[in-house]
């Protein structure tokens, strides 16, 4: 049982392997066809979890799960990193080199994506978490040439490594305390001792480390300069993966080992959400770059998601998950308009967005439809998420909490839609159309298609949440 | 009192002949600095005596004869070639760090069937996977120390 429940894992790490190689030892010099390979491969992976490739049950003496919750994770970074290849093979003429290994990469990053869902331990913990924000250092600052990459990846170096000193440190005191890495273990110390003293520093320090990774307030600094300067899939990546891999190790750590101070994290969880939801909504609405601004919508977006956590019922767990489901088509959408008109202009400023409508109205429309979703106007997928979240945290009779809620949703729509009111209502700087590939166009269609059917058919993908929602949260 | 200085003439006693029993565990290591004063001394002697006096240049008084200048600026240009082989230095070396631990394990574990399938299997991938990383890299030509020359191209 114990290998076979890594089946899916050992897939993507030799999927990523066999593209390295091939990268390796083909002549062409057109390395695109290995994005292809890499999303037919992740297709292929998908499929087999589906139908037959999951193995369940808890292994390795108990340092993993593989549940409900690990399988929605793993199926929802599965389908992120196919759009994400898809994304960079339309951004591969701007890699000068080593296309090749940025595809192999991305699918290593996956794979510590993966693991991240099934951790039932601090050593895994950490393990998976390395996995994935080592390979985002060498992601961030692939355009080796361009000085904002390299920026982005030495600040994300250094924060990343602080955040993973700090979850080192609250990892050693948590052994020192209970003497054992284990959540259960964890879970047995506090409910004989109660938090207190060095165990209690030591969570706070891990907690720590993984607000870093889910860019929450007030361990944000890093996020708007890292995704301006990252190359554009890489930037999609961190704001979806990688986040959706923080969120997963947030809610294993909180339901398994913390849920003994079950009381302690919910007060602290609801007062970052609502820090995170206003910083985040607020410093968008400045912004002139589309990348910076959306980098600060996903600190938003980590609030919202913060507050179906900070609900701490089945049913806000269950509201959470869906909201990341409906966050990866969306935040992808608006990622896949931003590699084409990177394609095209050349910059990523919001002001060449203006007019986009007559340019090319397939990706003014997609943008629309992701940026309606990310400000959660119906019938979006966006929108029924947080509704979601409303009532789960109005369930809990967190009315103050719903409040800051309210007041982000409001704030958001102005910015949102400001992007929108240049697309259409203002006059383009150059009249050239812009010319879109097939890839990319079906690509689009697709997102487009998603956003809108998870928010109009909610009812499987609901249902599919809340199943790995009740599975965790008994 | 008849029993105190009875007693510690008894430790007295005890502890004398427990200093030199200790002291004369470290006879080797005396007997050893003796020997490297009289190596040193020696060669010292012997290159005065024997050695050709006169020409002495100031290169003959520096740490190294041959090879670096010990004292210069730290911010040299030198080839990125030095920084690829050390960091598949310290990769290849990590390797070999795990292999000992369970060289070391292997033969008694290798007894139940079942944990020494388990470790051998875990050791094959591990290997299998540094070997896909050290063909990559000798694909790459990182292990080429001189600049790889370009094959011909055919006219077009």
């Amino acid at each position: 049982m114990n290998l076979s429940s890594l089946k899916l894992e050992m897939a993507t790490a030799g999927l990523g392997m066999l593209v390295l190689m091939l990268g390796a030892f083909t002549r062409r010099d057109d390395k695109r066809f290995l994005g292809a390979i890499s999303a037919i491969g992740l297709t292929a992976i998908l499929a087999w979890s589906v139908c037959c490739g999951a193995v369940m049950g808890v292994g390795f003496d108990g340092m993993w799960v593989n549940d409900a919750m690990a399988l929605f994770f793993k199926r929802l970074f599965l389908i992120a990193t196919i759009l994400v290849t898809v994304m960079s093979a339309g951004f591969a003429g701007k890699i000068e080199s080593g296309v090749g290994e940025f595809f192999a990469l991305i699918l290593f990053a996956c794979t510590g994506m993966m693991l991240t869902a099934s951790v039932n331990d601090f050593v895994m913990l950490f393990v998976s978490l390395e996995t994935v924000t080592i390979t985002f250092y060498i992601l961030t600052s692939y355009l080796r040439r361009q000085v904002p990459s390299l920026e982005a990846g030495v600040k994300y170096l250094i924060l990343g490594a602080l955040s993973s000193a700090f979850l080192v440190y609250g990892i050693t005191f948590i052994y020192g305390a209970t003497g054992g890495t284990s959540f259960s273990g964890l879970a047995e110390f506090l409910k004989v001792n109660g938090a207190g003293g060095l165990v209690l520093l030591g969570v706070m320090l891990v907690l720590a480390g993984l607000g870093f990774k889910v860019a929450s307030v007030p361990f944000h600094i890093w996020v708007p300069d890292v995704y301006q300067g990252a190359p554009t899939p890489v930037t999609a990546f961190l704001a979806v993966g990688s986040k959706a891999a923080g969120f997963a190790l947030l809610l294993r750590l909180l339901y398994g080992g913390l849920l003994p101070m079950k009381a302690t994290w919910v007060a602290l969880i609801a007062v970052l959400a609502a820090l995170t939801i206003l910083y985040g909504n607020l410093a968008a609405i400045p912004q002139k770059n589309i990348k910076r601004l959306l980098g600060y919508s996903s600190i938003s977006h980590a609030g919202f998601l913060l507050l179906g956590v900070a609900a701490a019922t089945a049913f806000g767990t269950g509201a959470a998950l869906f909201y990341l489901f409906a966050y990866v088509f969306t935040n992808l959408g608006a990622f896949l308009v931003i590699v084409c008109m990177a394609n095209a202009t050349a910059d990523d400023e919001i002001a060449s967005y203006a007019g986009l409508a007559r340019r090319s109205p397939l990706l003014a429309a997609a943008m629309t439809v992701a940026l309606v979703s990310l400000a959660g106007v119906p019938p979006m997928a966006g929108f029924f998420a947080k509704f979601l979240i409303f009532s789960a945290v109005i369930g809990q009779q967190l009315w103050w909490l719903a409040a800051v809620g309210a007041v982000g949703v409001v704030a958001s729509l102005y910015y949102y839609l400001g992007v929108v009111k240049a697309m259409y209502w203002q006059e383009p700087r150059q009249e050239a159309a812009i010319a879109v590939g097939l890839t990319m166009k079906v690509a689009l269609w697709f997102v487009m298609a998603a956003t809108l059917a998870i928010g109009v058919f909610q009812g499987p993908v609901v249902e599919w949440a809340f199943e790995a929602a009740r599975e965790l949260v008994k | 009192m008849t029993d105190f200085p009875l007693a510690f003439d008894a430790a007295r006693s005890y502890r004398r002949v427990n200093v030199s029993a200790e002291l004369s565990q470290y006879i080797p290591v005396g007997l050893l600095i003796l020997i490297a004063i009289a190596f040193a001394a020696g060669m010292l002697l012997a290159s005065t005596a024997l050695g050709q006096k006169g020409r002495r240049p100031a290169v003959k008084d520096t740490p190294y004869e041959c090879g670096m200048i010990p004292v210069g600026d730290a911010h040299m240009r030198f080839p990125v070639k030095f920084h690829i082989v050390a960091t598949l230095f310290i990769l290849f070396d990590i390797e070999v760090v795990f292999l000992y631990p369970w060289a070391v394990v292997f033969k008694p574990l290798l007894k139940d069937p079942q944990t020494g399938m388990t470790i051998f299997t875990s050791m094959l991938t591990f290997l299998g996977i540094l070997f896909v990383g050290y063909v990559y890299c000798w694909k790459k030509g990182a292990l080429d120390w001189a600049p790889r020359r370009e094959t011909p191209q055919p006219p077009a």
